[in-house]
């Protein structure tokens, strides 16, 4: 399975790289190997499969999964990205 | 063909498992004497090589080596196998010696114990020392008198068992059947002294021990141990050395065999020697039953072991000698051995197999010619093998292990437990513990096996249950599961081959680095304290423009502008607010903090309003290079690294700002050169 995670943003060095700091800390509590990167919406590489960022941007992008991520900071914001690649990793297991 | 004596054996052998020259205080290491002795071997040494073709090259510094093709040096080992045994070795000498001091009844002088065993004082008084110990292991004792002489104390019945253990230590079992089969030069040294009274005495007593309604599983090993029992019996009570008897009981099946062994004797055992048999009888029944080794079987095993070490050595081509671990591990093996608790080989085996085809087939022969055939079961010797594997694979340097230690609360045992792991496992070097609720929590994966103190629900991963106290016999478990596992045969991760720097993209980075900390500040705005976002953002690109981070001051501002309309930019829970944007107007890169003269209400990155007091200001060109953008991430991602360093940007002065944004580069850096 792919096991990177792209965040993106307006700048792709603020709130994205913010974000990404925050998702890598909690992918790590919950033991999930899996890579967070972050890049300004316009910049994301076209075989990203899983995409994180405001609603906005994620209509800028083409990717299989996206994430609305309104808050960056909120560590709860990420709920659902967690859940769905801890499912994701499990099926693949 | 050549013959060895068992210093030349020693010296070629352990420079046939060399593969480069060796010094010479290496060789006399070795071989247990000294450099000059080495030294003065040297001219018969080539002498014993030639006929091989091979040659000793004196490598100036370096030592001696052994020149020759493979096949030559296999040739050489195979005849030093062969000639193998035939001289004695230090072990051997001190067989005899504790032998002779068994088989005198009175004070014996050790000058002339020296004298007929053509061995100096001094040497002897070293081997007294080393058989002590062996003599207490059967509850012996010498009882030496200075000047005078030495004397075993105790009883009849204990002077046997240590005997049998010595003709164990000293016969192979399968010399042992040769000899039984006719040919007598394998009787071993010690019996040659009163040669013919042995070999009728053992031919005698087999014939007994043949009689009896063995079955066929029973092993060869116990075959010869009863065998021993009734002749040294024979050769004692021929020497009128008597037993004593103690009134004890004997289960029935034990009667009966001792009552046909006396039907198919001409003479009436006196009712000591009976139970002499008894005793032995009984002692065959129960190892057969459970298996097990018992009291005075700690020196046989350790000399049989260090035959095992000897053959496989020779057989593999690869020294195994001096390897005390191996030594000990193996002895501990063989007497705590119990078919409980042994994980399953078959893995690890598999593993061995490929990487090191020959060892398996060169322990199994060794311990066929040291232990009889029918001794140990493939099963049993994988164990063995796992053993040497150890030695050439070195597990314990290499992998460390991760270890979960458990017990029901998590607290005093596991504490316990984890120190005695620590003080006999120092290659252990990941432990954790966890209670026996706190485990389904863990990702069990992580660790290479599970102690517990408790009963454990399924777990995945290899496990043992074990006493928090770790008692030498749980020591040797957990020693047994380690060299099981999978791991403990991996080889070393080879360090991965770095990439090669790329200096061009460090300079980059180091350049911008250097820019952006050139043009960092902490300014406090100079206007009205009730001015309106636009205007402070005006104000805030004319300080870019003046000091010519930027063209144009008016398109930063419209820029900023609009990135704040588009979210809140306020950093929740602080009085900061980070404003950003990239731009073509902008022609570098920089990071600025400015101070407001009043709080401004904005909204924030959570979509609330707050309170700012400071903006930090991050900008960059529209097309900026990789490396910029790299560092102004890591400033982002320094800012809420953590409370500690969010409020130094909150309220910090410029040097406190500029350590943490340094630290943070620095980290980029590290990372980049793969210092991390």
């Amino acid at each position: 399975m792919d096991k990177t995670i792209f965040i993106v943003c307006e700048s792709g060095f603020v709130a994205s790289a913010m974000g990404a700091s925050i998702l890598r800390k909690r992918l790590a509590a919950e033991c999930l190997d899996l890579e967070v990167r972050f890049c300004r919406a316009k910049d994301l590489p076209e075989a990203a499969v899983y995409v994180a960022g405001p609603q906005k941007f994620l209509d800028q992008v083409d990717a299989p999964y996206r994430f609305a991520v309104e808050t960056p900071l909120d560590a709860k914001a990420y709920d659902a990205v967690i859940k769905f690649m801890e499912s994701k990793v499990n099926e693949h297991e | 063909m050549s013959e060895f004596t068992t210093r030349e054996r020693g010296i070629l052998f352990y420079l046939l498992a060399q593969d480069e020259p060796v010094q010479l205080a290496k060789i006399a290491d070795a071989v247990e004497t000294s450099e000059r002795t080495i030294h003065r071997e040297r001219e018969q040494i080539e002498r014993l090589l030639a006929p091989f073709g091979l040659k000793l090259l004196l490598v100036r510094g370096k030592g001696w080596f052994l020149e020759g093709e493979e096949d030559e040096r296999r040739m050489l080992r195979e005849q030093l196998l062969l000639s193998h045994g035939t001289s004695p070795t230090t072990e051997d000498r001190q067989v005899e010696l504790a032998w002779r001091l068994l088989d005198e009844s009175g004070l014996i002088k050790l000058q002339a114990l020296a004298h007929q065993m053509h061995i100096s004082p001094s040497t002897l008084s070293q081997d007294l020392d080393k058989v002590d110990g062996w003599f207490s292991e059967h509850n012996l004792r010498i009882d030496r008198r200075k000047g005078i002489g030495a004397e075993v104390i105790g009883t009849e019945f204990n002077r046997r068992r240590m005997m049998i253990s010595l003709l164990f230590a000293q016969w192979d079992v399968l010399a042992f059947f040769r000899f039984l089969q006719g040919d007598l030069n394998q009787l071993p040294a010690l019996l040659q002294s009163r040669r013919q009274r042995w070999i009728e005495a053992l031919n005698s007593s087999y014939a007994l021990i043949a009689t009896l309604p063995l079955d066929q599983q029973r092993s060869d090993r116990l075959i010869m141990r009863g065998t021993l029992a009734l002749a040294v019996q024979s050769i004692r009570m021929f020497e009128h050395k008597e037993m004593q008897y103690e009134l004890k009981t004997y289960p029935l099946d034990v009667l009966k065999w001792v009552d046909l062994i006396q039907s198919k004797r001409e003479d009436i055992l006196p009712i000591t020697e009976r139970q002499w048999i008894s005793e032995e009888i009984k002692r065959m029944i129960q190892s057969e039953e459970q298996g097990s080794n018992e009291e005075g079987e700690g020196i046989v095993v350790r000399l049989r072991v260090k035959k095992l070490i000897e053959q496989v050595s020779l057989l593999y081509g690869r020294s195994f000698l001096h390897d005390n671990a191996l030594e000990n591990g193996l002895v501990s093996h063989l007497l705590s051995y119990t078919k409980q608790n042994a994980p399953n080989p078959a893995v690890v085996i598999k593993q061995i197999e490929r990487e090191y085809p020959r060892l398996f087939d060169s322990v199994k022969q060794a311990a066929h010619a040291v232990f009889g055939i029918h001794s140990y079961s493939d099963y049993d010797l994988a164990f063995w093998v796992m053993h040497f594997g150890a030695v050439l694979v070195q597990p314990n340097v290499k992998v460390p292990y991760r270890v979960l230690v458990v017990c029901s609360a998590g607290l005093g045992s596991s504490k316990m437990l984890l120190n005695r792991l620590r003080h006999e496992f120092p290659e252990l070097s990941e432990l954790q513990n966890s209670s026996l609720f706190g485990i389904g929590q863990l990702n069990l994966d992580q660790f290479d096996f599970i102690l517990a103190t408790v009963p454990l629900p399924e777990v995945p991963i290899p496990h043992l249950i074990v006493n928090p106290l770790l008692p030498q016999e749980e020591v040797q478990r957990v020693r047994k599961m380690i060299l099981s596992l999978p791991k403990s045969f991996q080889a070393e991760k080879k360090p991965v081959k770095k990439e090669i720097l790329d200096l061009k993209r460090l300079k980059e980075i180091v350049d911008q680095a250097h820019s952006i900390d050139e043009g960092l500040s902490v300014s406090k705005l100079a206007m009205n304290p009730g001015a309106g976002v636009e205007e402070v953002l005006l104000a805030v690109s004319n300080h870019f423009e003046a000091e010519e981070f930027v063209d144009s001051a008016v398109q930063l501002s419209s820029r900023l502008l609009r990135r704040h309309e588009m979210t809140g930019l306020g950093i929740p829970g602080t009085t900061i607010a980070l404003f950003h944007g990239r731009d073509d107007t902008v022609k570098r890169s920089s990071f600025r903090v400015f101070d407001l003269p009043g709080p401004l209400s904005l909204s924030s990155m959570d979509q609330s309003e707050q309170s700012v007091e400071r903006l930090l200001v991050l900008i960059a060109p529209e097309e900026a290079p990789d490396a910029a953008l790299m560092l102004l991430s890591a400033i982002s991602g320094a800012i809420i690294e953590s409370p500690v360093q969010t409020s130094i940007f909150e309220n910090g002065d410029l040097d406190e700002i500029r350590r943490v944004v340094n630290e943070s580069f620095r980290l980029l850096i590290e990372r980049e050169i793969g210092a991390q």
